[in-house]
């Protein structure tokens, strides 16, 4: 009885996103098969020329140096908001919100601003320290990549790191110390590990995030990061060549369900041993 | 000698220059986009040698710019309302839904934000395209609902487990019927769950750059779309002056957000800060 009341309510929701996602990301797929009889021609051509693998290789590269670096800098950023006072959380969580609440766009410009050849880095290095002679190249370049991309993976990487190491019950730190563990050994010998399911789950998800992400390798890299995601924009608007287009986005969709099914397998993991 | 603990004791502020530094990197490049917009020079330079509001006044003078954000304004508002009545009645219908395959509903509901944004932009770009709907108010208005009223979904449903369901049940048994129930009972005590999912609809559509490259044409050009298309073609600093009105605008919400956290906090009888 509330259940088929239930079923009402359930309609419109999964309506919509029958007819505007599942049809259409079944739409791409089925282009990527069918030539017009099934065919793996464009699969195969992703994976026979040089030029496609290279694409993989980089946004790979990317997303994996990108997902290291944001781990390196989100984790004590999100040991530090659990042990801070509550006043000095909410001024951090400030910091971190904010970039967070900024357009992806007005960030990649700010960081052009930042990193481009007058900009600010290299008007300080040049003009103002005479650290280096000639303006470095940071930008429309893979270091401009990773820097934008870390940007913007940061704050959800801190913010999810965040939300596990709440869970962890603090008293067993103290536990450690008490029985004669220095800080340092505590914190590496009882809590890291209490943590490392939920930095699996947390990485896997920036790694989706980063190997999917358009907008900042697009603005900030050079011909050289060249992207799936952007080779994909690329084969729709430019080439128009739907069908290899849409062998590149279901490569890219293979990519994400793979990585996200570990992160639900991690995520699982942590919540198993947080039940323990 | 106590000096093992001594060397903690005095690195001890280690973890917080790291913290300071990674939060530094996070919120700083974007005030360097501020003195860019009220530069006077439209070479960029720093710092700025005469100051101006000329970048403001070219954003307020030319249509382009006004009509974008006006369109961004307009598709906002209509996402912001179709996101929380579907994610109000995803919400209900799942809370109460009891038959098979409830959790792989839920798992249905965060789909569309789980897949690459890319990969559903093109999915859609074809479908409208075939449907002869592409860059059509519609279009963007459909796409921007997509990625929006999942969080709405979440966003009630975790208001909805705030409350009792007693609540609305007492009032079945006063003899109100269902309906009246829950409009009655149930809708106002989840009124800040409701404010909160229009906000972050309104705003993940005015921050949305990728389905709007795919899915706007020029008569339905969003200002992020207008962002992207000036950042790739244009770089003058009239874009420094949008991107500082929308930080402050950003700013203002995140407070504005904070708030509104606080206050259902506080609904549901819990200190700020402190709810599940």
């Amino acid at each position: 009885m509330a259940g088929y009341g239930a079923g009402l309510l359930l309609l419109p929701g999964f309506a919509f996103i029958l007819l505007f996602f599942l049809v259409p990301v079944g739409l791409i797929l089925a282009q990527s098969l069918f030539d017009p009889a099934f065919s793996l021609r464009f699969y195969e051509r992703i994976f026979t020329g040089p030029d496609y693998l290279t694409v993989l290789w980089i946004s790979l590269k990317i997303a994996i140096l990108t997902t290291a670096i944001s781990l390196a800098a989100s984790y004590p950023v999100a040991y530090m908001l659990v042990v801070a006072r509550p006043a000095i959380r909410s001024l951090m969580l400030a910091f971190i919100l904010l970039p967070f609440w900024t357009n992806v766009l007005i960030r990649c410009y700010a960081w052009m601003l930042v990193l481009q050849t007058k900009g600010l880095v290299n008007t300080l290095l040049v003009g103002w320290l005479h650290a280096l002679a000639a303006p470095a190249p940071l930008v429309f370049n893979l270091t401009g990549v990773i820097i934008g991309m870390v940007h913007y993976v940061v704050p959800i990487n801190i913010l999810v790191l965040f939300s596990v190491m709440k869970a962890v019950d603090l008293r067993l730190v103290q536990a450690a110390k008490g029985l004669g563990a220095n800080p340092l050994r505590a914190f590496l010998a009882v809590f890291v590990p209490l943590t490392l399911p939920g930095v699996r789950a947390a990485s896997m998800l920036v790694l989706v995030i980063s190997l999917g992400f358009f907008v900042t390798p697009a603005l900030l890299g050079g011909r050289e990061e060249t992207t799936i995601a952007i080779l994909v924009n690329t084969y729709f608007t430019e080439v128009l060549d739907w069908g290899f287009g849409s062998a590149l986005a279901g490569l890219l969709l293979v990519f994400t369900l793979a990585g996200l099914s570990l992160y639900f397998a991690a995520q699982r993991e942590g919540a198993e041993l947080a039940a323990r | 000698m106590t000096g093992r603990f001594d060397l903690f004791a005095a690195t001890r502020w280690v973890p917080w220059l790291f913290t300071g530094l990674v939060l530094f990197f996070l919120a700083a490049p974007l005030f360097v986009v501020v003195p860019a917009a009220f530069n006077n020079s439209s070479l960029l330079q720093f710092p700025p040698r005469a100051w101006s509001l000329r970048w403001f006044h070219q954003y307020f003078d030319n249509p382009s710019w006004i009509e974008a954000t006006l369109m961004s304004v307009k598709v906002g508002i209509c996402v912001s309302l179709l996101a929380t009545l579907l994610g109000l009645a995803s919400a209900v219908g799942l809370a109460r839904y009891r038959l098979f395959g409830r959790n792989l509903l839920r798992a249905l509901v965060m789909a569309p934000l789980l897949v690459p944004v890319i990969v559903i932009a093109v999915g859609l770009y074809e479908l409208f395209l075939r449907l002869g709907i592409n860059g059509s108010f519609a279009a963007i208005v459909i796409g921007h609902t997509l990625v929006t009223f999942p969080y709405a979904t979440v966003v009630i449903g975790a208001a909805l487990a705030e409350i009792d369901p007693r609540l609305e049940n007492a009032a079945v048994g006063l003899g109100a019927r269902r309906p009246r129930a829950f409009l009655e009972v149930t809708l106002p005590l989840i009124r800040p769950g409701l404010v909160v999912a229009a906000l972050f609809g309104f705003l993940i559509s005015f921050d949305e750059v990728v389905l709007a490259i795919f899915l706007t044409s020029p008569a339905t050009m969003t200002l992020p779309r207008r962002l992207w298309d000036g950042i790739r073609f244009e770089l003058n600093p009239t874009i420094a002056a949008v991107s500082t009105m929308l930080i402050v605008l950003s700013t203002v919400v995140m407070l504005l957000s904070e708030v509104l956290r606080r206050v259902l906090a506080r609904r549901s009888g819990l200190p700020a800060g402190q709810g599940r």
